[in-house]
Order: structure tokens, then sequence, then C-alpha cells
């Protein structure tokens, strides 16, 4: 296995897309930083949240972790990399589980603008602020506006990035049986944003139907996991941690069981 | 040296229930060029992909160097090689990266193989060039260079040759001969172009609608394909002596119906003709035969002689 998440690392080091994506979400944090902030300042109308959720990490990540997913996945298949693989004694499910790695991997690599340029913002002590849509690294400059930033939280803002990060590959864990069956990116990138959307619609629906917001929260897409801040307690960190995991595995077991004895084509 | 490779039993390969491969039996031994040869559709990519295991078969069992079933299959694939329908290469990639990126995916430690294989294959010069502006030629050669790392003891390619020039089919048909004389390996090739395989396989399989029509040596197939005079009689044994002592010549076969193929003379077949006719014998059949590679597959599969 070890063999081909070290090929896959190079593939995606020596990858145009991935340097593409990484522009575009470092581009796109410092636009939601900018907007935050001068929303914050009154200089933008309020109505300018829309444009500001357009370039939040959420968003972004919604549409660009399913291209990821397709590129990936999907190219290898077109690239007949996975049949090589295969061909050459590699199992299916090592195939998959070094592939959702790497996934994995260049999902936290698009995110880490979001989580650097955020950090830096909240250091700075400005305050920011984008409404009612914030949500995960937005809803982290937005929140901790209202309070001072201190060193003593930079470890626990770090923390939070990274199960931020998790949660959110646990949300894009949905793309890998998508590519895996489907094998074409132009329907997987849509199909994930109409899930991500129905996520969010969802979202409002247990907020007013406590026993439909418990079976959410035991998806990546509910519980406020996305919603985690420096006010976050420990509970709830270990909780989004431990439901992210256990939703990656589910992914990784329908991946199996769809793949294991499909036809290679 | 007749090791068996890869041992294929009854294998029966259906899509939409239509089988696509029926009751397929063939073995491969070690150090052979094995060409396979069937028109489209006759099941030669499927045969392929199921030992290569991209696909899973119906019924039957795949034996790869002695082991058979799904885990030590996968176990001994890591001795194959193999470019099946079109090459798989990443495209923004150069050829050289192409193969480091297989290097590692195989845990192929040695660097230096990827440039003794771009020269191998005639792609030492092509430096950063992506493998996107490569012609269909170039892609052939650096898939048989990708299928050619870690030394595989099976080589299986899938029309092997398609887009090369001529000087191309000429170095990689040299290539594949070297490559099975010096290692020992064991060449797996289909083709439609059957003058080609004719210079390059040592065994034949014909296949057709899924069934394996005739196995075959490249021996046995230029003894079928040899022209010659075909002579039944109602005594091959006076025959034969008759073409010994009258006619000089040993350059004849019996064959196990007790018909006889006479190889010279062909030229001369009134003078052939005169003679069994003078010495009593009652000819049953005197024709010509023997065909072009071409024929002979038609008359394998069934078709009609395009003589």
């Amino acid at each position: 296995m070890l063999n081909l998440i070290q090929a896959d690392l190079f593939k995606l080091r020596k990858s145009m897309a991935i340097k593409i994506l990484f522009s575009i979400t470092t581009i796109s944090a410092l636009a939601m930083t900018v907007l935050a902030y001068l929303l914050e300042q009154g200089q933008i109308d309020a109505g300018m949240t829309g444009i500001g959720f357009m370039f939040s990490d959420v968003n972004m990540v919604s549409i660009l972790g399913a291209v990821l997913a397709g590129v990936f996945i999907c190219g290898d298949f077109d690239n007949k990399t996975i049949h090589d693989a295969i061909s050459s004694g590699s199992s299916r499910g090592t195939v998959i589980v070094s592939k959702v790695i790497v996934f994995f991997c260049g999902i936290g690599f698009i995110l880490l603008p979001y989580a650097v340029v955020t950090g830096i913002a909240l250091w700075t002590g400005f305050g920011f602020n984008m409404g009612a849509v914030s949500v995960g690294f937005l809803n982290n400059l937005t929140q901790a506006s209202t309070a001072a930033f201190q060193a003593s939280n930079l470890l626990k803002f770090l923390l939070i990035a990274l199960v931020l990060i998790i949660v959110y590959a646990s949300q894009l864990s949905v793309c890998v049986p998508l590519a895996f069956i489907l094998k074409k990116p132009v329907l997987v990138v849509p199909i994930y944003y109409v899930i991500s959307l129905l996520g969010g619609q969802l979202s409002l629906l247990a907020a007013s139907s406590p026993g439909f917001n418990r079976v959410f929260s035991l998806t990546p897409f509910g519980g406020h996991y996305s919603f985690l801040d420096l006010n976050a307690q420990t509970a709830d960190i270990f909780k989004a941690i431990l439901v992210s995991l256990i939703f990656i595995i589910i992914m990784l077991a329908i991946t199996y069981v769809a793949f294991r004895k499909a036809e290679i084509k | 040296m007749n090791d068996c490779v890869l041992k294929i039993n009854n294998l029966t390969k259906t899509y939409k229930s239509t089988d696509v491969l029926h009751n397929v039996s063939i073995t491969l031994e070690a150090g052979k060029i094995y060409g396979l040869i069937g028109q489209n559709g006759a099941g030669k990519t499927t045969l392929m992909r199921l030992i290569a295991g991209l696909s899973f078969p119906k019924s039957g069992s795949i034996e790869l160097f002695g082991h058979t079933g799904e885990k030590a299959l996968q176990t001994e694939r890591k001795r194959l090689g193999s470019m099946i329908e079109y090459p798989g290469l990443t495209p923004n990639m150069s050829a050289g990266d192409n193969l480091k990126l297989h290097r590692i995916m195989r845990g192929i430690p040695n660097k230096e193989v990827e440039a003794e294989l771009l020269t191998l294959v005639g792609l030492g010069g092509t430096g950063k060039k992506k493998a996107k502006n490569f012609s269909l030629g170039m892609k052939q050669r650096l898939g048989i260079a990708i299928a050619l790392l870690g030394n595989p003891e099976l080589l299986i390619l899938d029309e092997p040759i398609n887009g090369l020039d001529p000087i191309g089919v000429v170095e990689i048909r040299n290539l594949l001969i070297k490559l099975c004389e010096e290692r020992q390996m064991t060449i797996l090739i289909s083709s439609h172009n059957l003058p080609e395989l004719y210079q390059t396989a040592t065994d034949y399989i014909i296949i057709h609608k899924g069934e394996i029509k005739q196995t075959l040596t490249l021996e046995r197939l230029e003894e079928n394909c040899r022209h010659h005079i075909l002579i039944s009689c109602d005594q091959p044994e006076k025959l034969t002596s008759i073409l010994e002592m009258a006619l000089n010549t040993t350059n004849y076969k019996v064959m196990p119906d007790q018909s006889v193929k006479l190889y010279d003379y062909l030229d001369d077949k009134a003078l052939v003709a005169r003679l069994i006719f003078e010495n009593g014998i009652i000819v049953t059949n005197f024709s010509i035969e023997g065909d072009t590679l071409e024929n002979y597959f038609i008359s394998v599969v069934g078709g009609e002689s395009h003589a």
C-alpha cells in the first residue's frame, strides 16, 4: 500500500490540477477574509455576505473537493493507473484505501490556505463578520472577533482547523464511492454539490426536529460539526472526529462492496 | 524449458447473458511468444483482462505460475506486465515521469531502470515532452516500457504495434524476440496483423467468437500454410515408393488419414499425375493445397477462403 500512496503523492505533486485548486483556495481565503473585515468595518453593504459565502471554505470545498475526487480518482480510471495497480498485484481494497488517503491529503492541502489565512487574521486582532452565513473557518473568523485571540488559543485553533479538515474530508468521502462507481468527474462534481446543498437544507430541518437532528448528527453534515470554533468543548471536538471517522469507514466499505467485483474498463 | 506459466481451464465469461468467452482452455509455457489471433470481438482482450484481474470469469479457473485462487493470483500478478487495449499514461507527465510513477507504484527501488527502459523502447531522447503530445506510436512504446517494469516473467500485450511506423514495428518485434530469448520471458501478444505475428510468435492461439479454435506451433502453422500437392489414393505406400524412385524426391509427408502431401513438382503436376496413373493407382483426390496466413486463419475460423 505504501508504494501506491507514494506513487499517488508523486502524481499529486506533478499535477497541474492540484496547483490550480490550491491557487483558487488561496485567493478565495484571502477574498473571504478581506470581505469579512470590510463588512465588520461597515465599508461594504451587508448584502455582500452572499459574495463572502461564495469564497468561504465550505462552499469552495464542496466544489473543489469533488473536482479533486474527479481528477484524482476518476482520472486514474482514464489514465489506467488503477488498472495497472490491479494487474500488477495490488488488491482492490488496497487501491481504495491508498486513493482515499492521498485524496484526503489533497483536501488538507487545498484547505491549508483557509487555515493559515484564518489563523493570521485572528492573530491580527482585527474584527471580522460575515453574518449568518458563517460556517467552518469563516465561522471561526466571525466568532473569534467577539473575543481577543490570544497566544494560548493558537494550539486550540490548530486543533479546530485539523478537526474541520477531518469533517470536510468526511463529507467529501461521499465522492469516493461516487468516483469509483461512476468514474466520470462530470457526474461526481454536480452530484456531490447537490448532496452538500441538501446537507445545508437538512441542517435547517434538523434545527426544527430533534428526532431528525439525532439521526443527522450521525453524519458529518449534521451535528454542527462545521461550526466548531475556539469555544468548542472537548466533547464536541471528540464527537466530530468520531462521527467523521466512522462515516469515512462506512463510505470506504460501500466503495469496497461496489468495486470488489466490478469490471474495470 | 517447459515450465507452465499460465494455465486456463474452461474459462467462461458472460456479458449480459451472452458468452463472450466459452470454455476457453490454454496453456502457456515459459520462454515462448504466443500470438493470440482473432477478429474484433473474438474475445482476445476479454481473455487478457481476465488474466490481468481486471475482470472476473463466470466459471473456469486461471492458474498463474502454478497458483490458483483469487488471493494467490493477486500475488502472482506481481510477476506479470501488461498493456491491454491502450497504454495507461498520465498525459501531463513526461515519459520519464510516467515510468517513475509506475516504478514507485510497483515498489522497484532501482531508479536507473527508467532510463534503461526508455532507451530500450526508443524513447531515450523525449526529455520533458509530455505524454499527451506523443504520437500513437510513442505512446505504444511507453506503454510497453511500463509493462516491462520489474522484468516480468509473463508479458501481456494487446495490439502492441498499433500506430507504430514500419521501423518501430521491426524494433518492437526484435525487442520482444530478444526478451523472450535472453530473459526466458513468456509473451502473449494479440494482433490483427497476421504477417507481423508470423514473424514474432513461436506459437499461435486462434480464437473466434469466444472459443479457442486452434493452438499450434510456428512449425505446424508453416506446415499447414505451405503449398503442396495433396494426393489421396488407394495405395499410399506404392505412391510414396513411386515418388522416391521415379521422381527422386523425399520431400513429402504421409498424413494420418493416409493422404500424401508432396512439396515438390508444384510446377509439373502433369508429370506426377501421369506417373500415378501409369502405375495403376486409383486417385480420389489430387489438388494444390496451402494457404496464406490470412486464408489459413479464415479457414480455421470457418470463413471462406479469399485466395
